[in-house]
């Protein structure tokens, strides 16, 4: 029902994303979701990948620190209040929202978010009763 | 130098030392459990050279004797205790009693004295929170010359400045870094230096640049003197500047000092070793420091100073024997640094610390901390919850800017 | 004047001063106070050459007292008060002030005798009056001052006192501490050791505090008498009448 993020922590130095991507790229890893969020003296570049052990071994080696977190996937209706309409039923339910991002994915397929959550477990089961898709993580590494 | 005043100086300068001896293993513990070939009786001293026959006093045997320990009188003639951050759990204090309040008065006007500093002057002191202490000892020690005194109060440059122009102050007693601020400030706004009546500049606290010095004296147009303290222990003007500014004269009357070789670490091979700066006093009643480790590294003056001073002068080197940091007078120790941040994360991460410069010349703490897996969340603000909880500790211990940046393994190399 | 460094003195093998340095400065009145048996007195004794093992150095006007004779001690200028006086009781008072000149006797300076017997009878006027009678029929503060004036015939330029206070009155000490300080205006250097710390620390520029055999504590006599230390072992009660304007 999870998603296993990777988090990476990156000093605000030109060129360290960079070469995260090139040391994924060399490990034959594939990003399939990616989002930078920075201060002005350091960023945590979260990441979804379709295989977490090479590519947390990868960047280990390489001197990063990084660390797995669980986050949802969410499909989101493609049109105007479909996102909208998830933050409010967590909002109702007293469900913060700690980060989201988008997935990469190509047009015409499904609109997807990947949520952290305060209370995942709960939240999961509120989208579900709603008639929200979460969509596990073997699906998502398969992408 | 008239060999009769060396003579009686030096007969002046046993007599105090072997009572001093005499008085702190008499009264203080931990002087008497030291391991000396008299023991247990106090030690008898026949010489000025002598003395390096004892043990040495460094400030963890401060720290570990909190917080009466190393008192030589009763509590009830102690009448000021100083104290400063320390290096961990406790503050490091010190005491005094009403004689020695009064002998740091004299030590204080010798070197106010031996600057200029007359009846006639009007004294402003502008020293950081962390060296209230010593804007304590020299305002009583320019009272006791009969100068005017505008004590230590914590304002902005801006005011700083008006007070200086208005007052007419002759002479200001601050530190090297401020005193750069002022001048920069007084360029900046334009001001004439002849709109100033300052004499005379006393930099206190901490090393400065010859260069340093004379932006001050051209931006100020006034004369700067340096004197060397310690901080923590026991007080201010124990080396002071003299008309031929070539090197600190120890004010020899109350402190003996010697150079003594000294070694870092417990791996004495690796390390060379540092000429540290060693001290006795010799009129302090509460707090007697025999053979107190500065932490400084100096060398004695070859000659006698032209002045005709009997009291030998000493110089300074830029680099610490110890591993402590000061800024703006303020001693950082490394064990402190560490205690902050285990209390604040549950453990400790590699860390390093320096000091730095902010664009006005201010100093702060610049500590780096190493992000690995333990530490590290994804969340960018439980992150900065980390850093704020050891820079609230930081700051509320020290009383010193800090800046805390989280870096990278590699940047660690 | 007068500078002592790491003075050792032993009674057999008792060490009694153990490692004392001290110092008196021309026209200064330097007092020695400390509890019975803190090795005052002993210090005196091998000052006058009366010790006959010490160790260390004794400096009197540049010339090291080690191994000389009492006699030749008084000759360079130093001249002793012993404790309980020594007086010749069967002899006249004027014969003992004599006799204290005998120095100037042997340097053929009878001269100076007459004069100084003059002088002395005028400081002391008890003793004019009692020139003839024998020395042990004074009272003791009169003896005391013969005592002084005795010292004094020899021309001392340091004079050495050892509890000059004692068995006496306490309006006769006063007055006994007022010639001193007579004296020191007139130019001589004194060290006094004294078991009434109160009345030698009112008349003395410096004073030097022992206790069992070693100085602990020195300084001016005014910071002494203020010191709480110096309070509470010598000097019994709390004199903070002397402290205002002493410190």
């Amino acid at each position: 029902m999870y998603i296993e993020q990777i988090s990476v922590f990156l000093e605000n130095k030109s060129g360290r994303l960079a070469e995260v991507t090139g040391i994924l790229a060399e490990s034959n890893v594939n990003i399939r979701a990616l989002a930078l969020a920075d201060t002005s003296e350091f960023g945590v570049l979260r990441l979804i990948v379709d295989d977490n052990q090479r590519a947390i071994s990868a960047l280990k080696a390489q001197g990063f620190a990084a660390g797995k977190t669980n986050v949802v996937a969410v499909e989101v209706d493609d049109r105007p209040g479909g996102l909208h309409a998830i933050l409010s039923l967590l909002h109702q339910n007293r469900i913060n929202v700690e980060y989201m991002y988008a997935f990469v994915r190509q047009t015409g397929q499904r609109a997807i978010m990947i949520f952290r959550l305060s209370q995942p477990e709960k939240a999961v089961e509120i989208l579900k009763e709603n008639q929200i898709a979460v969509i596990d993580g073997a699906e998502i590494h398969a992408m | 130098m008239d060999p009769s005043m060396h003579n009686e100086m030096r007969q002046l300068q046993l007599e105090r030392l072997q009572s001093t001896i005499n008085r702190a293993y008499r009264n203080v513990q931990f002087y008497q459990n030291q391991p000396t070939r008299f023991h247990p009786d106090p030690p008898v001293v026949e010489s000025l050279d002598a003395l390096n026959e004892l043990p040495l006093t460094d400030r963890k045997q401060l720290a570990r004797n909190y917080p009466y320990g190393m008192f030589a009188v009763p509590l009830r003639d102690v009448v000021r205790i100083h104290t400063a951050p320390g290096s961990g759990a406790h503050p490091t204090v010190s005491g005094y009693t009403r004689h020695d309040l009064k002998m740091w008065r004299e030590i204080v006007s010798t070197a106010l004295t031996a600057a200029e500093v007359t009846a006639h002057d009007i004294l402003q002191i502008a020293l950081d929170p962390g060296l209230a202490n010593w804007a304590r000892d020299y305002k009583d020690g320019a009272e006791a010359i009969g100068a005017g005194v505008i004590p230590n109060t914590v304002l902005s440059l801006s005011k700083q400045v008006q007070i200086l122009k208005d007052y007419r102050t002759s002479v200001l007693i601050t530190t090297p870094a401020t005193a750069m601020q002022l001048a920069g400030y007084v360029a900046q706004i334009g001001y004439q230096p002849s709109i100033f009546s300052l004499k005379n500049i006393i930099l206190v606290g901490e090393q400065v640049e010859n260069e340093q010095r004379r932006l001050v004296e051209e931006n100020l147009q006034a004369q700067t003197w340096l004197h060397y303290g310690l901080t923590e222990v026991p007080g201010p003007a124990i080396g002071f500047e003299c008309e031929y500014h070539n090197g600190l004269h120890v004010n020899e009357d109350h402190f003996f000092p010697e150079i003594v070789r000294s070694h870092q670490g417990e791996n004495d091979s690796q390390d060379a070793g540092y000429d540290e700066l060693v001290l006795t006093t010799l009129t302090t009643r509460a707090f007697p420091l025999v053979r107190f480790r500065t932490g400084e590294q100096a060398c004695f003056a070859d000659e006698l100073c032209q002045c005709g001073r009997p009291l030998r002068k000493i110089f300074r080197l830029s680099q610490r024997a110890d591993n402590l940091v000061s800024i703006s007078g303020v001693k950082v120790h490394r064990e402190l640094i560490e205690f902050h941040i285990v209390n604040a994360l549950n453990f400790l991460p590699r860390y390093r610390y320096c000091i730095s410069h902010g664009n006005d010349g201010g100093g702060y703490l610049e500590l780096w901390i190493e992000v690995d897996e333990t530490f590290f969340s994804d969340e960018i603000k439980v992150l900065e919850s980390q850093i704020n909880a050891i820079d609230d500790r930081l700051r509320e211990d020290l009383g010193i800017p800090v800046a805390i940046r989280l870096k990278e393994k590699i940047s660690f190399k | 004047m007068l500078q002592i460094r790491n003075l050792k003195c032993f009674y057999g093998r008792i060490m009694a001063v153990k490692g004392i340095s001290i110092s008196v400065g021309k026209g200064e009145i330097v007092t020695l106070i400390g509890a019975n048996g803190a090795g005052k007195s002993t210090l005196l004794h091998a000052i006058c050459g009366i010790l006959p093992n010490w160790q260390g150095e004794i400096v009197f006007n540049g010339k090291n007292l080690q191994g000389a004779s009492p006699p030749s001690i008084v000759k360079s200028g130093i001249g002793m008060v012993p404790e309980g006086r020594l007086l010749f009781a069967p002899l006249s008072v004027l014969d003992n002030l004599k006799l204290g000149a005998y120095t100037q006797y042997r340097q053929k300076l009878k001269g100076h005798v007459k004069a100084d017997l003059e002088k002395m009878t005028t400081m002391f006027p008890i003793l004019r009056e009692r020139a003839h009678q024998p020395a042990g029929t004074l009272s003791g503060g009169e003896q005391q001052m013969l005592a002084i004036a005795r010292a004094l015939m020899a021309r001392p330029r340091l004079l050495v006192l050892d509890e000059p206070s004692m068995g006496l009155a306490p309006l006769i000490v006063e007055k006994i501490l007022s010639v001193l300080t007579q004296l020191k205006a007139q130019g001589l250097t004194i060290l006094l050791v004294e078991q009434n710390a109160l009345a030698a620390l009112k008349i003395a520029d410096r004073g030097y505090v022992l206790e069992t055999g070693r100085v602990v504590l020195q300084g001016k006599a005014g910071e002494l008498l203020c010191d709480e230390d110096v309070k509470r072992a010598y000097l019994g009660r709390d004199y903070s009448d002397f402290c205002e304007g002493r410190e």
